[in-house]
């Protein structure tokens, strides 16, 4: 058989001749590669953990789906991004997509993304969404994103010291008064053994909370939505608060990365209230500390004002727009996000399922751990007291949160007043903003 | 201030004393991390990071055992993979750039001096203005998922800079060497392997050190142009242990990334006089 000579035979021909003969019997070629062609490739970030689960996910799909052959990429989350804007720049994307919050604007804008919206809901099934979550995967009133887990900003707090110090467990109503309380008497019935709090005055999502409850928020349409006097308030409330000890002074506190559990005070036992971002808190603290964590919601200004948390989903499921097989991805898509089998592989490796149809599968089963019960609870708690979410962050919110920071630790260190601070990050944060 | 010569003994005993200790000092500082990595390899994971003396209480090699089995493939997988391609890529740039510095250095062809000015430019290429391109050209070829984008190119002799640095040493030996093999009727091969090969013996072994040191330790174009768990290569696959957005065995992270080191590490141990050799050698008259 032969087959006629075009140019990209002829260009592989020419460079491969010499070259690739004793290669190929030393190169290895993965077979998964060769079917990759003509089956749905689904593409995944996470932890090795997560990473499994997921690529078990793919093989249960296949084996149950006959005509469909799921083929996974996983990759740890730092390198995922890097991967993907070369897939996709190359034109070699994957036909399903998990993609974040962030990301998912920006290449849903630029073309990039499919809407979703022809699949449903005979394809997928959206009914199942708390509707507040299924917003944060559109654009411009189209779904381009399927959520898949959701997590929330939460209040941790170390069960095993407040029940040493003899002191009462955070209500779910409490106020940013009650926290102060605690915190200093954490403080002062230690013997000055701990601090009370961590330090969030430079953390945005801190901040949002506290901006929400008073009905402001971060950003709208591309602009800082909140007051000079709110700002103000937020850092005189931490700073009389280090003054006292209920919260870690600013050389420890430079040293903790918010977000970031080996470096939290939390798990260092040098304060014992600080916030955990849901789906952290088993894997992340929990496991760190031999002490107990419990979580609940964060305070309010008011014993009946809003609570300031929101669900978000964790990650979305995404489907490219040069995909192939677009009606197999979009099948697999629902599997993921609604199926029983796919809600019991994942539990809550990502926080609880986004769809009720998934938590449902999980609170039916008897099998839950402490951890899985307090995120599950809390996670309900959440959606119930949650409020609109907020608008998608802009692209330079990253500049700002970093502005945020450094103003924060000025303040913290005395290098500048808070009557000087504000101003300045207020004139900063607006500029990166406006692109100047 | 005093020459140290001028100094009676003992006071300059004690000066050495000194010099050696703010040396030591130095040492422990740039070792610390390493110390405290390895160290850390051995403590439970609630250890790691509550503790601060960097020495384990027991040396219990869980970790490591539980570190090289938590992936599927295991390590062995990934360390047959990372050292086939770093073999391979050796094998490339010493066949390749071996040929192509001669060819600079000594045969005379049209077009050489614009050729070597390409070639040198392509040095101050950044790798990633290249990136897309080279991507899209592999993936059309076929070649993604595979580890021909990673070894093929070593074959053309991509790595300038190897040029380059042999191109330095082949001038250096003496014209006088190929005349008298052209008299004995050498042809320009001959020359090539009986004179020249022989002699580039340094810079040869410096290019199969730093060939290996850098591909082995190459994270991103595995990265991309390797998708697949089983041809993955030790650096990605440690990438995969620790992440922002879960549960991360750091003990295992840490028992592995000190094995990861091991290979560069006893290349270094191995070769490094003949580094300095190879760098220092080049471009001086022999």
């Amino acid at each position: 058989m032969t087959t006629p000579l075009n140019r990209r035979r002829f260009l592989q021909a020419g460079l491969a001749a010499g070259v690739l003969a004793p290669l190929l019997s030393a190169c290895n070629l993965d077979p998964a590669a060769k079917e990759a062609k003509n089956s749905v490739r689904f593409s995944s970030y996470g932890d090795p953990t997560k990473l499994g689960l997921r690529s078990k996910l793919a093989d249960q799909y296949t084996s149950s789906h006959p005509d469909v052959k799921m083929v996974f990429e996983g990759t740890a989350t730092a390198e995922y991004w890097d991967k993907l804007a070369t897939q996709m720049a190359g034109g070699n994307a994957p036909d399903v997509i998990n993609i974040d919050i962030a990301r998912i604007g920006q290449y849903g804008a630029a073309g990039a993304l499919q809407s979703l919206q022809k699949y449903i809901p005979d394809t997928i099934d959206t009914k199942p969404f708390d509707k507040n979550l299924l917003s944060q995967g559109q654009l411009k009133g189209e779904q381009f994103g399927i959520p898949v887990a959701m997590g929330a900003y939460s209040m941790g707090y170390d069960v095993t010291v407040l029940d040493k110090l003899g002191l009462e467990h955070p209500k779910e109503t409490w106020t940013w008064s009650d926290f102060a309380t605690l915190a200093n008497e954490i403080r002062q019935k230690s013997g000055k053994k701990i601090y009370g709090a961590e330090d969030p005055s430079g953390d945005t999502a801190s901040l949002q909370i506290f901006l929400r409850g008073k009905g402001e928020d971060l950003y709208k349409d591309g602009a800082l939505a909140f007051t000079e006097a709110s700002l103000t308030e937020w850092f005189e409330y931490w700073a009389a608060l280090r003054a006292t000890g209920g919260t870690i002074p600013a050389d420890i506190a430079a040293q903790a990365k918010y977000g970031d559990w080996p470096t939290s005070p939390l798990v260092k036992k040098q304060a014992a209230l600080a916030h955990i971002h849901t789906p952290n808190l088993k894997g992340g603290f929990q496991d760190l500390t031999k002490n107990t964590i419990d979580i609940t919601l964060p305070p309010r200004n008011t014993k009946d004002g809003k609570c300031g948390t929101f669900p978000a989903p964790s990650s979305y499921l995404s489907l490219n727009a040069k995909s192939q097989r677009a009606d197999d991805a979009a099948g697999f898509i629902n599997w993921f996000a609604n199926g029983e089998e796919a809600a019991k592989t994942l539990r809550l490796i990502s926080g609880p399922p986004a769809s009720a149809a998934g938590r449902d599968v999980l609170l039916k089963g008897s099998d839950l751990s402490a951890s899985e019960k307090q995120v599950l609870a809390y996670t309900d708690l959440a959606l119930k007291n949650a409020f609109a979410p907020p608008q998608a962050s802009p692209a330079a919110s990253t500049a700002v949160g970093d502005l945020l920071l450094k103003t924060s630790q000025d303040i913290a260190f005395g290098k500048i007043s808070i009557k000087q601070g504000v101003p300045k990050f207020i004139a900063g944060a607006t500029k990166t903003l406006d692109g100047k | 201030m005093t020459t140290l010569q001028h100094l009676p003994a003992d006071r300059r005993r004690g000066r050495r004393w000194l010099t050696h200790l703010a040396l030591i000092a130095g040492t422990l500082v740039m070792v610390y991390p390493l110390l405290w990595m390895v160290g850390g390899s051995f403590k439970s994971e609630q250890d790691i990071f509550s503790q601060l003396n960097p020495f384990p209480s027991s040396l219990d090699p869980r970790n490591y055992i539980a570190g090289w089995t938590a992936t599927d493939p295991t390590f062995t997988r990934f360390y047959i993979n990372s050292l086939l391609i770093a073999v391979l890529a050796v094998a490339g740039n010493v066949i390749a750039c071996t040929l192509t510095a001669y060819a600079f250095a000594r045969l005379e062809f049209r077009g050489k001096k614009v050729f070597f000015g390409i070639m040198l430019g392509s040095i101050m290429l950044p790798a990633h203005a290249l990136l897309i391109p080279q991507y899209v050209l592999f993936f059309h070829l076929g070649w993604v998922n595979t580890y021909l984008p990673l070894v093929v190119p070593k074959f053309l002799a991509t790595d300038a800079f190897f040029i380059f640095l042999m191109v330095q040493f082949i001038r250096t030996i003496p014209r006088t060497l190929d005349e008298a093999a052209m008299i004995d009727g050498c042809g320009k091969v001959r020359i090539f392997s009986r004179i020249i090969l022989p002699l580039t013996g340094p810079v040869l072994i410096t290019t199969m050190i730093f060939t290996f040191i850098w591909t082995y330790n190459d994270f991103f174009a595995q990265l991309i142009y390797l998708s697949y768990p089983s041809s993955e290569t030790v650096p990605v696959a440690l990438r995969r242990f620790v992440d922002a957005t879960g549960d991360s065995s750091y003990g295992q992270l840490l028992a592995m990334s000190v094995l990861s080191l091991m290979p560069t590490f006893i290349v270094f141990l191995l070769a490094q006089r003949r580094i300095v050799e190879g760098i220092a050698t080049t471009g001086l008259k022999g």
